[in-house]
């Protein structure tokens, strides 16, 4: 009877062990394989950096690319609009000097016509007198007119080369309007800093996203290696030559990190 | 509209009944002293010691707490239940409002969040429904983001064998707030739970048990997580120090939920915000509510515009 019991009990015994050497065995493995996941985890999070930065550094070089080059078009056309700028001043000064001296014609010829009415109109009143007198009067008379007639003609060229003038101002102005006009359709809204700031916005989260990746990867680390090294799980450990896992290291070139502006 | 001297005249009468309930306990034990004393010593019954000296003792003591119970029922509790509530719609808002820390406000006394939203926030053990309370809730944005604050309790029945007793989970403050970092979202619940002995502030808690890598911060908080990368993600070493900050702040038991876009946070506190007190005067009460302010502004100032800033340092 006593040995039925003992028999019992050492049998009891050896299933408890059992039962937990099973167990044990079971949570390091389950840890391990934790590990391996966290592990890959940090694949994940690098892949999705490295897939989505691509893509989007993509997009924003495609982007910027078409503002460099509309930026420089436009730098480009301002250049040529410049020196219409100041071909037009010039134009200016110009026209202001032709139409300054066309007007002084004018007023001079204008002027001249007034004195000569006022000798005719003067002859006229005289008209009263000897026949030497009479001829020379009337010989004075056709001059006078002769001279009213040319300075009519004279006013008449001046005011028409003042309208010509005018007109081709209007033209020049009227080409300088039609071409802001073209400048302004060509310019671009420039919205390269929404894309640079949505890039590192994409940046910061995917680092954030692979920094979690790498602490949960160490947490897991820290578990699994604190239990193998525990007893009893370092028994069972040992006996399957489960051996403590590294935690995440750093590249020895990102030890230290120096801003550079250059 | 009522003036501030009808609002003292309502804190005088609570006090004075409180007094007279006070006083009226005092004179029933006093006189079932007396009259139970004569009729124990003096009576001629045949009694044993022990039963004489329950008589005098015990009885009269029992009386007098129901007496006393009796009167604050009937006087006392409806004389402070009105002077409360119009100090709270006199004085709450302005004293709120002259901190200048948030904007759009507005202060119900009898509203509060939802059982619903307790329960589906998972930041306490929302108990049963039906013993669930909540008021004095307090509304508005702070940085911009809208936030609720309001005091909440709850509890479940308890029943072991016959007996049944009503047991108290949470009793405290529960912040709400709509945003707790511009970019970042939790997938699933994550839940930090300051450990208290004998606290069963948890309810329904996420399926992983999470251990950061600062161990004191775990020995201190349990947190547990509906993914673990979403909460390595949000808990960073600064959102670490952020909530340690905050719980010393606190100097109570605290947890703190976070689901979606939205933050819980709990903190444990028997006194109900923005109460008014019989014994002080009505304007010296205003420290109280800027203290109950200042918690919920520690909250919104450590725990989300901290993480916005070095968001929006970009």
């Amino acid at each position: 009877m006593e040995l039925a019991v003992i028999g019992i009990g050492i049998a009891v015994l050896l299933v408890l062990l059992i039962v937990g050497f099973i167990l044990m065995y079971n949570r390091l493995q389950r840890l391990r394989v934790k590990v391996e996941e966290a592990g890959s985890g940090i694949d994940v999070a690098l892949e999705k950096r490295y897939d989505m930065l691509s893509e989007l550094l993509e997009s924003v070089k495609k982007y910027l690319s078409h503002e460099y080059q509309t930026l420089t078009g436009v730098t480009a056309l301002r250049s040529g609009a410049q020196g219409e700028e100041r071909r037009l001043d010039q134009q200016q000064g110009l026209s202001e000097e032709v139409i300054r001296s066309i007007d002084e014609e004018i007023s001079r010829q204008t002027h001249s016509m007034d004195e000569i009415r006022k000798q005719m109109d003067r002859g006229r009143i005289g008209r009263m007198g000897s026949h030497r007198n009479r001829e020379r009067d009337a010989q004075r008379r056709e001059e006078a007119q002769k001279s009213l007639h040319e300075a009519r003609e004279l006013r008449g060229g001046a005011v028409n080369q003042k309208i010509s003038a005018l007109a081709s101002v209007h033209r020049d102005l009227t080409g300088v309007t039609a071409g802001i006009d073209a400048l302004y359709e060509q310019y671009p809204v420039l919205n390269s800093w929404i894309s640079m700031d949505q890039f590192q916005r994409a940046v910061y989260n995917t680092e954030e996203h692979l920094q979690a990746a790498r602490r949960l990867y160490n947490s897991n680390v820290s578990i699994y290696n604190q239990t193998v090294r525990v007893i009893p799980w370092s028994i069972v450990a040992a006996m399957f030559h489960m051996e403590p896992a590294s935690f995440y290291e750093v590249e020895e070139k990102k030890r230290s990190f120096q801003a550079n502006f250059d | 509209m009522i003036s501030n001297q009808q609002i003292e005249q309502m804190q005088k009468k609570a006090k004075v009944r409180y007094t007279l309930m006070c006083v009226f306990a005092v004179v029933i034990w006093l006189a079932g002293v007396a009259l139970l004393g004569y009729y124990a010593f003096f009576s001629g019954e045949e009694m044993e010691i022990s039963e004489k000296l329950g008589l005098v003792l015990a009885l009269p003591l029992g009386l007098a707490l129901g007496g006393g119970y009796l009167f604050y029922i009937l006087f006392v509790r409806t004389a402070y239940e009105q002077f409360n509530l119009c100090f709270k719609t006199q004085y709450v808002m302005p004293t709120v409002e002259s901190t200048g820390y948030f904007q759009d406000l507005s202060y119900n006394p009898h509203l509060g969040l939802s059982y619903t939203e307790i329960r589906d926030g998972a930041v306490v053990g929302c108990g049963e429904s039906r013993y669930f309370h909540s008021e004095n809730l307090l509304k508005g944005t702070y940085q911009n983001i809208r936030f609720h604050y309001c005091d909440v309790k709850t509890q479940y029945m308890s029943r072991s064998g016959k007996k049944q007793e009503v047991r108290t989970i949470f009793e405290g403050q529960v912040m709400r707030f709509a945003s707790f970092n511009q970019s970042k979202r939790s997938f699933g619940h994550l839940q930090i739970f300051e450990k208290e002995f004998l606290s069963n502030l948890e309810g329904w808690t996420a399926q992983n048990k999470i251990e950061t890598e600062d161990e004191a911060f775990n020995k201190r908080f349990q947190i547990f997580a509906a993914d673990s990368h979403n909460a390595f993600y949000i808990l960073t070493p600064r959102m670490l120090e952020q909530i340690t900050r905050f719980a010393d702040a606190m100097g109570e038991q605290i947890a703190i939920t976070f689901t979606g876009p939205v933050m819980y946070v709990a903190v444990c506190r028997t006194r109900s915000i923005f109460d008014g007190d019989v014994d002080k005067p009505i304007s010296s009460q205003r420290e109280d509510i800027l203290q109950d302010v200042e918690m919920l502004r520690k909250a919104g100032e450590l725990l989300i515009t901290e993480m916005n800033t070095i968001d929006g340092n970009l």
